[in-house]
């Protein structure tokens, strides 16, 4: 890695202090936060909600987190009945601008592996217990031809304060990987 | 391509490392890489596709071992080698060796936030009706392509049901060489029993698929001949495969189920004229014979050795000992003296000449 940071450097190619830059941007500004404000806004805010799921890239928009595919997410609702949970088997999309920098795990083969197969064992290995009469959907990003990595699961859960939705929406339950968003022991 | 990136559904990975922390970056070098694949100058205009299909190529045991992030690594290193900007041994020694031209500075830091908020559509306006629409059966094609492709190996061959049409995308298979296709974008529901077995019920997967990787189910399959009443479907093993493999090259997008229907109907009739029996014997002559004609068709390099094939077989069947099995091999040994099969034992003295 350094050899190629010294030779695009040395090419005329890169400016050093710009890697930090995005480095910084990466890490201090855009995160799973943004997501959360989403899903707050979603929850709280019928007529966003449903412009959120018509188009995701309008909502997105909207709170001005456009940015790395974020172009036509396919944001799907999680409701009593279904639990969605989201995996790119083939390479690693992930929605960026609204999410942040994926978690190792996600672009592991485990789980890419495992999601679309076993997603009730995978979400049992994250702690969550799916009940029997809810279905379990699996939203590949494979085929996603023109999404380059963009889908956030707007996960519903019923009996929360509004106000305090944000602080509570977790990266793993917009990645599907969490569906009970109850604050857990020891978090509060 | 179908490389080990494929991972959807396979098994024996082990469990996830649900206890990971989190935050952005592990090391210090993984959000280093980060930070210069956005920052760096391309020397050739890389698309999300090429890069995709880059990070594919890698060794498979390396793709499996390596960090991600340092499979970027390598996928960058690949696609900056290629645009020109170094050479191996430069990446090697890790010093400049030559410069080269650069048309512009590279970004600067105060450039960056801008930059974050560029969002690449990669959806095309289109007055193309769709296809499909909701509720539609579908069937995965069998085949993908040897670029980047979203038609993963679990779903193919395999029957669906359209959940939406998502507008016309650019497909990916396409755009990785530059290219501007738009292709009729749907979301495909599978039940997961119907792809494994031991999945149980209340599961779906449901992915993202362009049109050109699905055929309605009307194409999903070639029907046997209709058999007589208490005769079994199939009367000859041979029927049976022709009949298969017809289906197979259908599916996997060689010809569509009209053209089938035109070149077999074309096959039957001299038959037919010809006053040949109305038997399963006649009917599978043409099925084969529609076959052979529209694999020369479609792909005229199978088709060419399809005639050589042929030969090969039948010197074979002559080089062959009665009951002994047939097999392709001896298609390019040595005549068989038909009153010596002991003959073989003296193979490799013959094969200098």
């Amino acid at each position: 890695m350094k050899a190629l940071e010294c030779l695009l450097v040395e090419k005329g190619l890169l400016d050093p202090q710009t890697v930090d830059r995005w480095i910084e941007v990466y890490t201090e500004e855009i995160g799973p936060k943004r997501g959360a404000e989403l899903v707050a806004r979603a929850w709280t805010d019928p007529a966003f909600r449903d412009r959120l799921l018509a188009d995701g890239t309008l909502g997105i928009t909207e709170l001005g987190f456009d940015g790395w595919a974020g172009a036509r997410p396919n944001v799907v609702e999680s409701t009593a009945k279904v639990h969605n949970l989201v995996v790119c088997a083939l390479c690693s999309c992930y929605p960026h601008s609204v999410l942040g920098v994926p978690p190792n795990w996600y672009k592991t083969a485990a789980y890419r592996a495992r999601a679309v197969r076993e997603p009730r064992s995978v979400l049992a290995e994250f702690g969550d217990t799916i009940p029997d009469d809810v279905e379990v959907s699996c939203l590949g990003l494979d085929g996603g031809g023109a999404l380059p990595g963009s889908a956030a699961a707007a996960h519903k859960h019923r009996g929360l304060d509004a106000v305090r939705l944000a602080a509570l929406v977790t990266r793993n339950s917009m990645i599907g990987t969490q569906r009970d968003l109850s604050p857990r022991a020891g978090e509060l | 391509m179908d490389g080990i990136h494929d991972f959807g559904g396979k098994q024996g990975y082990g469990p996830i490392d649900v206890g990971e922390t989190e935050e952005p970056f592990h090391y210090l070098w993984e959000a280093r890489l980060f930070g210069i694949t956005r920052a760096y100058t391309k020397p050739v205009p890389v698309t999300l596709d090429w890069f995709r299909f880059t990070r594919e190529t890698i060794e498979p045991t390396e793709y499996l071992n390596r960090r991600y992030y340092d499979q970027w690594l390598e996928a960058h290193v690949v696609m900056a080698i290629f645009g020109g900007a170094f050479t191996i041994e430069e990446v090697a020694s890790g010093k400049s060796a030559r410069p080269i031209k650069v048309l512009s500075p590279p970004m600067t830091p105060d450039r960056v936030d801008a930059l974050t908020r560029v969002m690449t559509r990669y959806d095309r306006p289109s007055d193309a009706k769709p296809a499909f629409t909701h509720g539609d059966e579908v069937s995965a094609k069998l085949h993908g392509s040897i670029w980047h492709t979203r038609l993963p190996q679990y779903v193919r061959g395999r029957r669906g049901q359209v959940e939406a049409f998502r507008g016309f995308h650019i497909l990916p298979d396409t755009k990785m060489a530059g290219g501007e296709a738009a292709e009729a974008l749907y979301c495909v529901s599978f039940r997961t029993a119907d792809l494994w077995p031991e999945a149980g019920a209340g599961l779906t997967a449901c992915i993202s698929i362009c049109g050109r990787a699905i055929l309605s189910a009307s194409e999903a399959g070639l029907l046997p001949r209709e058999p007589l009443d208490g005769a079994p479907t199939f009367t000859v093993p041979w029927h049976a495969e022709v009949l298969g493999i017809a289906n197979v090259l259908m599916q996997s997008g060689m010809y569509m189920a009209t053209e089938w229907a035109t070149t077999l109907g074309a096959e039957m009739r001299p038959l037919t004229e010809a006053g040949e029996p109305d038997t399963d014997e006649t009917y599978y002559r043409a099925v084969l014979a529609a076959l052979e004609h529209l694999v020369a068709e479609k792909s005229p390099s199978t088709g060419g050795s399809l005639v050589e094939r042929v030969g090969a077989w039948r010197r074979a069947y002559l080089n062959t000992p009665h009951g002994q099995p047939v097999m392709l091999e001896a298609a390019d040994g040595p005549a068989l003296d038909h009153h010596d099969h002991h003959e073989h034992e003296h193979d490799h003295h013959h094969h200098d000449h």
